[in-house]
Protein backbone atom coordinates (compact mmCIF):
# COMPACT_ATOMS: atom_id res chain seq x y z
CA UNK A 1 0.00 0.00 0.00
CA UNK A 2 1.32 3.29 -1.25
CA UNK A 3 1.15 5.77 1.44
CA UNK A 4 0.75 9.95 0.10
CA UNK A 5 3.70 11.81 0.13
CA UNK A 6 1.80 14.49 1.24
CA UNK A 7 -1.17 14.83 2.95
CA UNK A 8 -3.44 12.43 2.29
CA UNK A 9 -7.07 13.95 0.14
CA UNK A 10 -10.27 14.31 2.37
CA UNK A 11 -12.41 11.76 0.66
CA UNK A 12 -16.78 12.03 2.02
CA UNK A 13 -19.43 9.59 0.11
CA UNK A 14 -23.23 9.90 0.37
CA UNK A 15 -25.56 7.99 -1.68
CA UNK A 16 -28.78 9.83 -2.95
CA UNK A 17 -31.94 8.14 -3.95
CA UNK A 18 -31.38 9.59 -7.59
CA UNK A 19 -30.13 8.86 -10.77
CA UNK A 20 -27.00 10.09 -11.64
CA UNK A 21 -28.10 12.93 -14.30
CA UNK A 22 -30.79 14.37 -11.70
CA UNK A 23 -27.65 13.98 -8.69
CA UNK A 24 -25.52 15.82 -11.02
CA UNK A 25 -27.95 18.51 -11.65
CA UNK A 26 -29.16 18.93 -7.99
CA UNK A 27 -25.60 19.31 -6.79
CA UNK A 28 -24.33 21.94 -9.05
CA UNK A 29 -27.33 23.81 -10.83
CA UNK A 30 -29.47 23.84 -7.57
CA UNK A 31 -26.50 24.04 -5.46
CA UNK A 32 -28.53 27.14 -3.98
CA UNK A 33 -31.46 24.58 -2.74
CA UNK A 34 -29.26 22.74 -0.13
CA UNK A 35 -26.68 24.27 0.25
CA UNK A 36 -26.25 25.22 4.24
CA UNK A 37 -25.38 29.07 3.94
CA UNK A 38 -25.96 30.53 6.92
CA UNK A 39 -23.38 28.25 8.29
CA UNK A 40 -20.86 27.48 5.51
CA UNK A 41 -20.27 31.34 3.80
CA UNK A 42 -18.08 33.62 3.73
CA UNK A 43 -20.81 36.43 4.71
CA UNK A 44 -22.63 33.89 6.84
CA UNK A 45 -25.85 35.39 8.10
CA UNK A 46 -25.90 38.12 5.00
CA UNK A 47 -25.29 35.30 2.50
CA UNK A 48 -28.24 34.70 -0.29
CA UNK A 49 -27.11 32.63 -2.62
CA UNK A 50 -25.00 30.45 -4.27
CA UNK A 51 -24.42 30.03 -7.89
CA UNK A 52 -22.40 27.47 -9.54
CA UNK A 53 -21.53 28.46 -13.11
CA UNK A 54 -21.64 25.01 -15.39
CA UNK A 55 -18.77 25.52 -17.64
CA UNK A 56 -15.01 25.10 -17.66
CA UNK A 57 -13.66 28.49 -16.15
CA UNK A 58 -17.50 29.09 -14.58
CA UNK A 59 -17.44 30.16 -10.98
CA UNK A 60 -18.83 29.64 -7.34
CA UNK A 61 -19.85 32.50 -6.69
CA UNK A 62 -21.82 33.60 -3.19
CA UNK A 63 -24.02 36.30 -3.31
CA UNK A 64 -25.87 39.16 -0.70
CA UNK A 65 -28.37 41.09 -1.22
CA UNK A 66 -26.01 43.95 -2.57
CA UNK A 67 -24.69 41.47 -5.03
CA UNK A 68 -21.40 39.26 -5.30
CA UNK A 69 -20.01 38.40 -1.72
CA UNK A 70 -17.14 36.16 -2.17
CA UNK A 71 -15.79 33.45 -5.03
CA UNK A 72 -15.69 30.41 -4.00
CA UNK A 73 -13.53 28.69 -6.55
CA UNK A 74 -13.16 27.65 -10.29
CA UNK A 75 -14.41 24.82 -12.55
CA UNK A 76 -11.55 23.07 -13.82
CA UNK A 77 -13.59 19.96 -15.46
CA UNK A 78 -16.99 19.84 -16.57
CA UNK A 79 -18.06 16.26 -17.42
CA UNK A 80 -21.80 16.21 -16.55
CA UNK A 81 -23.33 13.72 -15.01
CA UNK A 82 -20.58 12.01 -13.99
CA UNK A 83 -18.00 14.08 -12.39
CA UNK A 84 -17.01 18.31 -11.53
CA UNK A 85 -13.64 19.73 -10.38
CA UNK A 86 -12.92 23.33 -8.97
CA UNK A 87 -10.25 24.78 -7.09
CA UNK A 88 -11.79 25.49 -3.64
CA UNK A 89 -10.34 29.21 -2.22
CA UNK A 90 -13.48 30.65 -0.04
CA UNK A 91 -12.03 33.12 2.15
CA UNK A 92 -8.72 32.96 1.32
CA UNK A 93 -5.71 33.59 -1.71
CA UNK A 94 -7.11 32.20 -5.25
CA UNK A 95 -3.25 31.14 -5.69
CA UNK A 96 -3.42 28.79 -2.80
CA UNK A 97 -6.79 27.28 -3.55
CA UNK A 98 -7.50 23.50 -2.52
CA UNK A 99 -9.01 21.20 -5.52
CA UNK A 100 -12.33 19.57 -5.04
CA UNK A 101 -13.41 16.26 -7.58
CA UNK A 102 -17.02 15.26 -6.94
CA UNK A 103 -17.85 12.36 -9.04
CA UNK A 104 -21.70 10.43 -9.66
CA UNK A 105 -21.31 6.95 -9.98
CA UNK A 106 -24.65 4.85 -10.74
CA UNK A 107 -25.11 2.13 -7.84
CA UNK A 108 -28.04 0.12 -6.75
CA UNK A 109 -30.75 2.39 -5.80
CA UNK A 110 -29.50 5.48 -6.68
CA UNK A 111 -26.32 7.22 -6.77
CA UNK A 112 -23.38 7.58 -4.68
CA UNK A 113 -21.63 11.06 -4.79
CA UNK A 114 -18.18 10.93 -3.68
CA UNK A 115 -16.33 14.33 -2.81
CA UNK A 116 -12.46 14.15 -2.92
CA UNK A 117 -10.83 17.28 -1.90
CA UNK A 118 -7.22 17.32 -2.23
CA UNK A 119 -6.58 20.90 -2.04
CA UNK A 120 -3.83 20.45 0.99
CA UNK A 121 -0.53 20.53 -1.03
CA UNK A 122 0.01 23.22 -3.64
CA UNK A 123 -0.99 21.97 -7.11
CA UNK A 124 2.42 20.24 -8.48
CA UNK A 125 1.82 22.40 -11.58
CA UNK A 126 4.49 22.60 -14.59
CA UNK A 127 6.19 20.19 -12.14
CA UNK A 128 7.69 22.73 -9.84
CA UNK A 129 10.65 21.63 -8.62
CA UNK A 130 11.71 21.29 -4.88
CA UNK A 131 14.51 23.11 -4.56
CA UNK A 132 15.66 26.10 -3.18
CA UNK A 133 14.11 27.53 -0.74
CA UNK A 134 10.24 26.83 -2.12
CA UNK A 135 10.09 23.41 -0.15
CA UNK A 136 6.60 23.34 -1.37
CA UNK A 137 4.07 22.70 1.15
CA UNK A 138 2.70 19.17 0.27
CA UNK A 139 6.22 18.29 1.43
CA UNK A 140 6.08 20.60 4.40
CA UNK A 141 2.36 19.12 5.61
CA UNK A 142 3.55 15.44 4.64
CA UNK A 143 5.75 15.75 7.58
CA UNK A 144 3.01 16.66 10.06
CA UNK A 145 0.82 13.44 9.15
CA UNK A 146 3.80 11.85 9.44
CA UNK A 147 4.21 12.98 13.06
CA UNK A 148 0.65 12.64 14.21
CA UNK A 149 0.75 9.14 13.32
CA UNK B 1 -10.28 27.38 14.28
CA UNK B 2 -12.99 30.16 14.60
CA UNK B 3 -16.97 29.30 13.90
CA UNK B 4 -17.09 26.07 12.76
CA UNK B 5 -18.53 25.96 9.30
CA UNK B 6 -18.04 29.18 8.45
CA UNK B 7 -16.16 29.48 5.07
CA UNK B 8 -13.78 31.83 6.12
CA UNK B 9 -12.28 29.74 9.54
CA UNK B 10 -9.61 27.93 7.35
CA UNK B 11 -9.23 30.61 5.13
CA UNK B 12 -6.14 31.89 7.65
CA UNK B 13 -4.27 28.69 7.83
CA UNK B 14 -4.30 28.43 4.12
CA UNK B 15 -3.13 31.52 3.85
CA UNK B 16 -0.25 31.48 6.17
CA UNK B 17 0.93 28.32 4.39
CA UNK B 18 0.47 29.77 1.16
CA UNK B 19 3.91 31.84 1.64
CA UNK B 20 7.12 30.14 0.82
CA UNK B 21 9.45 31.54 3.48
CA UNK B 22 6.89 30.57 6.24
CA UNK B 23 6.64 27.07 4.96
CA UNK B 24 10.69 27.45 5.10
CA UNK B 25 10.20 28.34 8.53
CA UNK B 26 8.26 25.72 9.62
CA UNK B 27 10.01 22.96 7.65
CA UNK B 28 13.15 24.32 9.73
CA UNK B 29 11.45 24.22 12.69
CA UNK B 30 10.55 20.47 12.04
CA UNK B 31 14.01 19.80 10.73
CA UNK B 32 16.26 21.68 13.79
CA UNK B 33 13.31 21.55 16.89
CA UNK B 34 13.01 24.50 18.25
CA UNK B 35 14.67 27.99 17.86
CA UNK B 36 15.06 31.15 18.57
CA UNK B 37 14.33 34.12 15.79
CA UNK B 38 18.28 34.66 15.56
CA UNK B 39 18.88 30.82 15.10
CA UNK B 40 16.29 30.77 12.65
CA UNK B 41 17.73 33.89 10.49
CA UNK B 42 21.07 32.00 10.16
CA UNK B 43 19.06 29.33 8.14
CA UNK B 44 16.41 31.01 6.53
CA UNK B 45 17.98 34.16 4.29
CA UNK B 46 15.35 36.61 5.04
CA UNK B 47 16.15 39.36 8.05
CA UNK B 48 15.30 38.89 11.74
CA UNK B 49 12.87 41.37 11.71
CA UNK B 50 11.11 39.59 8.36
CA UNK B 51 11.14 36.08 10.69
CA UNK B 52 9.53 37.60 13.84
CA UNK B 53 7.09 38.50 11.73
CA UNK B 54 6.49 35.46 9.74
CA UNK B 55 6.52 33.85 13.30
CA UNK B 56 3.60 35.76 14.71
CA UNK B 57 1.36 35.30 11.76
CA UNK B 58 1.89 31.42 12.07
CA UNK B 59 1.47 31.33 15.53
CA UNK B 60 -1.65 33.31 14.91
CA UNK B 61 -3.35 30.53 13.33
CA UNK B 62 -1.82 28.02 15.56
CA UNK B 63 1.09 26.63 13.62
CA UNK B 64 3.49 27.47 15.95
CA UNK B 65 3.58 27.92 19.59
CA UNK B 66 6.50 30.07 21.86
CA UNK B 67 8.15 30.75 25.19
CA UNK B 68 10.09 32.95 26.63
CA UNK B 69 13.37 31.51 27.78
CA UNK B 70 15.14 34.28 29.31
CA UNK B 71 15.50 37.34 27.34
CA UNK B 72 14.46 34.94 24.03
CA UNK B 73 11.79 33.63 22.81
CA UNK B 74 12.00 29.82 21.46
CA UNK B 75 9.53 28.87 18.75
CA UNK B 76 8.28 25.54 17.82
CA UNK B 77 5.68 23.67 15.93
CA UNK B 78 2.23 23.14 17.09
CA UNK B 79 1.38 19.90 15.31
CA UNK B 80 -2.30 20.60 16.59
CA UNK B 81 -2.94 23.20 14.23
CA UNK B 82 -3.04 21.59 11.11
CA UNK B 83 -4.86 18.32 12.49
CA UNK B 84 -7.77 21.04 13.57
CA UNK B 85 -7.62 22.00 9.61
CA UNK B 86 -8.39 19.01 8.88
CA UNK B 87 -11.02 18.20 11.33
CA UNK B 88 -12.67 21.18 10.07
CA UNK B 89 -12.78 20.46 6.63
CA UNK B 90 -13.85 16.83 7.37
CA UNK B 91 -16.88 18.16 9.16
CA UNK B 92 -17.04 20.97 6.89
CA UNK B 93 -17.85 18.77 3.74
CA UNK B 94 -19.97 16.08 5.95
CA UNK B 95 -22.14 18.66 6.65
CA UNK B 96 -22.78 19.58 3.36
CA UNK B 97 -23.05 16.47 1.71
CA UNK B 98 -25.62 15.67 4.32
CA UNK B 99 -27.51 19.07 3.72
CA UNK B 100 -27.32 17.81 -0.35
CA UNK B 101 -28.90 14.32 0.64
CA UNK B 102 -31.76 15.44 2.93
CA UNK B 103 -32.64 17.63 0.44
CA UNK B 104 -32.91 15.22 -2.38
CA UNK B 105 -34.58 12.76 -0.21
CA UNK B 106 -37.30 15.59 0.98
CA UNK B 107 -37.61 17.11 -2.70
CA UNK B 108 -37.38 14.04 -4.99
CA UNK B 109 -38.13 10.82 -3.75
CA UNK B 110 -41.92 10.04 -4.65
CA UNK B 111 -44.24 8.36 -2.49
CA UNK B 112 -45.05 6.22 -4.79
CA UNK B 113 -42.04 4.67 -5.51
CA UNK B 114 -39.24 4.12 -2.30
CA UNK B 115 -36.10 4.20 -3.43
CA UNK B 116 -35.73 0.77 -1.95
CA UNK B 117 -32.95 -1.35 -3.80
CA UNK B 118 -33.31 -3.79 -6.42
CA UNK B 119 -36.45 -1.14 -7.51
CA UNK B 120 -36.22 0.05 -11.54
CA UNK B 121 -34.74 3.11 -10.85
CA UNK B 122 -37.37 5.60 -12.68
CA UNK B 123 -35.25 8.81 -14.52
CA UNK B 124 -38.20 11.29 -13.92
CA UNK B 125 -36.06 14.43 -15.93
CA UNK B 126 -34.39 13.74 -18.86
Amino acid sequence: MTVEPGLAPLVKRVVVPVGVERAFEVFTAEMSAWWPLPSHSVGEDTAREVRFEGAVGGRIVEYGDDGELASWGTVSDWDPPKSVSFTWHPGSDPQQAGHVTVTFTPVVGGAEVALVHSGWERRPDGARARTGYDTGWDYVLGHYVTFWR
Amino acid sequence: MGTYGSLQAAGPVLDALGDPTRRVILDTLRRGGPSSVTALAEQVPVSRPAISQHLKVLGAVGLVQHEARGTRNIYRLHRAGLGELRDWLDQFWGDALDAYADHIRRTEVREDEPPTTGRRTKEERG
